[in-house]
């Protein structure tokens, strides 16, 4: 899983899910348990689903909390 | 998600494991395409003469602006031969995870601490603790589910929906400059780690 499209194309990873959350919070919102295991539970399913090299899937969760606050910048979602 | 999922090491190689602590660094045949490699360690050091004073500076954009990022001409594939609720899935976190009083913290160096801890499958996650100065520790110190859901994970199993979790999980940095010892070194220790454990599916959650 990355947050991260240019760099993953780069890596090239067997297969992968882009998630648009902000850096640091891969899964979700702090105290969201119930999004952190549906974004789990979709990766994992990923992994059974994609079935070519290179493959990704998009998921469709955003962030829905204030911004991410790192190195003066104020964060939504991945690069 | 990229668990080659087979032994990469020759029968009767032992690997010796200080439970709890780290994974020792020995060398470990790589599987992967490693063709970059030589290019790239060649550029490296070209690379980090100019970049040392800008990383120590803080200067990130500056310093990693002519990074010699490594150019992959092959993208690594092993099936999944079998459902999810039958796999031992493995995990590996880049957000420089830690059990408090267990563990010592990851240090902040200009290329990157280079250590593997390993994390008990049962850890408690209160234990949990970060040190990864290129992150909002504490904004994730808050709840580190967002970088490892360990509850959400052992829900899984309890459910049947994933088969098991691999008895130990792994914790790196993920800043790191030196990409040529992460893949002959980092990766192929945890690979032959995970392997060791019987992995079938591996989940990497970089941050």
């Amino acid at each position: 899983m990355a947050n991260f499209t240019a760099r993953m194309e780069r890596i090239r990873p067997p297969r992968w899910v882009h998630v648009r959350f902000p850096r640091g919070a891969m899964f979700g919102e702090p105290g969201n348990r119930a999004k952190h295991r549906r974004v789990l539970e979709d990766t994992l399913q990923a992994a059974a689903t994609i079935a070519e090299p290179g493959g990704k899937i998009e998921l469709p969760y955003r962030w829905e909390a204030s911004p991410v606050v790192f190195r003066d910048r104020r964060i939504t979602e991945g690069p | 998600m990229a668990c080659r999922c087979r032994r990469p090491r020759g029968a009767g190689e032992a690997i010796i494991y200080r439970p709890g602590e780290e994974i020792a660094m020995t060398q470990h045949p790589m599987l992967a395409d490693g063709r970059w490699i030589a290019e790239f360690r060649e550029q490296y050091d070209a690379w980090f003469t100019d970049a040392r004073p800008l990383i120590e500076a803080h200067q990130y954009p500056t310093a990693f602006k002519n990074y010699p990022f490594p150019a992959f001409t092959e993208t690594p594939w092993t099936p999944l031969t079998r459902s999810l609720a039958e796999v031992r899935l493995g995990v590996l976190s880049t957000a420089g995870l830690y059990r408090k009083g267990v563990n010592a913290p990851f240090t902040d160096t200009v290329e990157g601490d280079p250590r593997i801890v390993e994390i008990p499958s049962d850890a408690d996650p209160v234990q949990l603790d970060i040190a990864h100065s290129h992150l909002p520790e504490d904004f994730i110190r808050a709840d580190m589910s967002m970088v490892l859901p360990l509850e959400p994970l052992r829900a899984l199993v309890h459910e049947r929906r994933i088969g098991e979790i691999a008895p130990r999980l792994f914790s790196v940095v993920g800043y790191r400059t030196r990409a040529h010892d992460v893949a002959e070194q980092t990766a192929t220790a945890i690979a032959a780690a995970m392997a060791d454990d019987g992995v079938m599916l591996g989940l990497i959650v970089p941050v």
